[in-house]
């Protein structure tokens, strides 16, 4: 490695600590955990769902660019990734229970991305009145950003790393959110004569905490494949995963027992990836479009080998 | 270089910190309200109770019931529910009137046994009626905790028991209200 990447090395691996480590910080309780703690276990379910399935879509992204991964000798790589999930019509309702007796029994409601709660009305008692809450966040796409480093290389093999801790957003509304996450690849075309492709394999995990209440795990394994044209990269790969929340807090509703403990799944299961890198040297930049139960997005700027 | 690392460092504050404005500005979060107040029924020979016997009126300030950062930010209160429940074990039937601000909610009549399983308005409980007058002064109570942070209700009861005397010890009848209100976050 030539003197001027050695230093450009140092200086963007100082940048991404420096970025992770100052965004640490402890906050008082969020108004998203506010009002969650205003859920019973079963109604929470259908309004924080979507935050399961987007956050669970989310953690899986953008690990690799490249499915070339050299047999031996060193290499390091840092990237920073932007990764975001769509959020979908259909996510930002639910079919909501009433409290037991209410009639109707079930109502539409927001969720974590609706707009605002419905009220209904009871239709057999009049002046009973209940009402879902609004929702919180009104975007199309859910967002998420993460430094991570790659080392390598032994017998074809590299591991990435992954972490971040983010403040609190929109003046104390989200909790603050730490991600760290973990890789393993190893490459196959080693093992092939004259592939036309690089191929490898990878396992990953990934622990998302976001605030107190909320805390991620999930993993991947994947078959992943790139093609090299000049400073073009082409690369894919195909994906099973399996991503879960867990949310633990006390509830302040009086109708149902007040220790919530429970887990979502996330909806994406599998996830095909398409993607498109630049190679300029030491610097990467890439983008690509991940399809499964959740469209996902993520782009990002690499440095190193 | 340096050029680089600082527009990166600048893009990477600003993705961080636009999360913010996907936020919903002015979001009305549901927030529970539960007034709730057992009263002791006293041991002995005398089988009845009213709202002037010791541990009676329950004075509950609806602020102690919410996150105190919801207050002076609630825009609507409701009532979805009113049960009526007892503890204890007593052969025999019960009868009365809960209060509100010494307004009669609701009456309840029954054997002591169907009120060990709460009798709620929204079950359609035939044990338990509720009053106007007092339905009224609730809804009255609850609008004004929108503007009056300081707001308190009164809850009491009277009653009286037939059948198993003397009366038995660690016997109390309770009175629940489910509300809701709509705390703006801004």
């Amino acid at each position: 490695m030539k003197p001027s990447h050695n230093r450009m090395m140092r200086t963007a691996v100082l940048a991404g600590l420096l970025i992770t480590c100052g965004f640490a910080g402890a906050f008082a309780q969020t108004e998203l955990e506010k009002a969650l703690k205003q859920y019973n276990g079963d109604a929470v379910t259908g309004y924080i769902q979507p935050v399961a399935d987007l956050f669970g879509a989310d953690i899986q992204a953008g690990y690799y660019h490249n499915a070339a991964i050299p047999v031996n000798g060193f290499s390091l790589g840092f990237d920073i990734v932007v990764m975001g999930s769509i959020v979908q019509d259909a996510q930002k309702y639910y079919t909501a229970n009433t409290p037991p007796g209410f009639t109707p029994a079930t109502f539409k409601t927001a969720t974590i991305f609706g707009g605002k709660g419905t009220t209904i009305l009871n239709s057999l008692i009049s002046g009973l009145q209940y009402k879902g809450s609004d929702g919180i966040f009104n975007t199309t796409i859910f967002p998420l950003i993460v430094p991570q480093l790659r080392i390598g290389c032994l017998y074809g093999s590299d591991v990435t790393l992954r972490f971040i801790t983010l403040p609190s957003i929109g003046d104390n509304k989200f909790p603050v959110v730490t991600l760290w996450g973990v890789g393993v690849r190893h490459n196959i075309s080693q093992y092939l004569y004259n592939s036309p492709l690089d191929l490898a394999v990878g396992a990953y995990y990934n622990s998302f905490k976001v605030g107190d209440l909320i805390d991620f795990k999930g993993y991947a394994f994947n078959a992943q494949a790139s093609k090299s044209i000049k400073i073009l990269i082409l690369y894919g790969g195909l994906a099973y995963e399996h991503s879960s929340m867990n949310l633990t807090y006390a509830s302040t509703d009086p109708t149902a027992p007040p220790l919530v403990d429970m887990t979502l799944d996330g909806a994406n299961k599998f996830r095909f990836t398409l993607g498109v890198g630049l190679s300029l040297g030491i610097l990467k930049v890439f983008a690509d479009a991940n399809f499964g139960s959740v469209t996902n997005y993520s782009a990002g700027i690499g440095f190193g080998r | 270089m340096k050029t680089k690392v600082l527009l990166w460092l600048l893009l990477f504050g600003v993705l961080a910190t636009t999360g913010s404005t996907c936020i919903n500005d002015g979001f009305l979060v549901a927030v529970n309200l539960p007034i709730q107040a057992c009263f002791s029924i006293k041991a002995g020979s005398n089988l009845s109770w009213t709202p002037s016997d010791p541990g009676q009126p329950v004075v509950i300030r609806l602020a102690d019931q919410i996150d105190a950062s919801y207050l002076n930010n609630l825009k609507n209160v409701r009532y979805y529910d009113l049960k009526v429940s007892v503890v204890g074990t007593y052969a025999g039937s019960v009868s009365g009137i809960a209060y509100i601000n010494n307004i009669p909610l609701l009456t309840y009549s029954g054997q002591w046994s169907d009120f060990s399983t709460p009798q709620s308005l929204l079950g359609g409980s035939t044990h338990i009626t509720s009053q106007a007058s007092g339905v009224t002064e609730l809804v009255r109570v609850l609008n004004l905790f929108t503007s009056n942070s300081a707001v308190t209700v009164s809850l009491s009861s009277s009653g009286s028991l037939s059948g198993q005397s003397p009366v038995p010890a660690g016997l109390s009848f309770c009175l629940e209200i489910f509300a809701q209100g709509d705390a703006e976050v801004k």
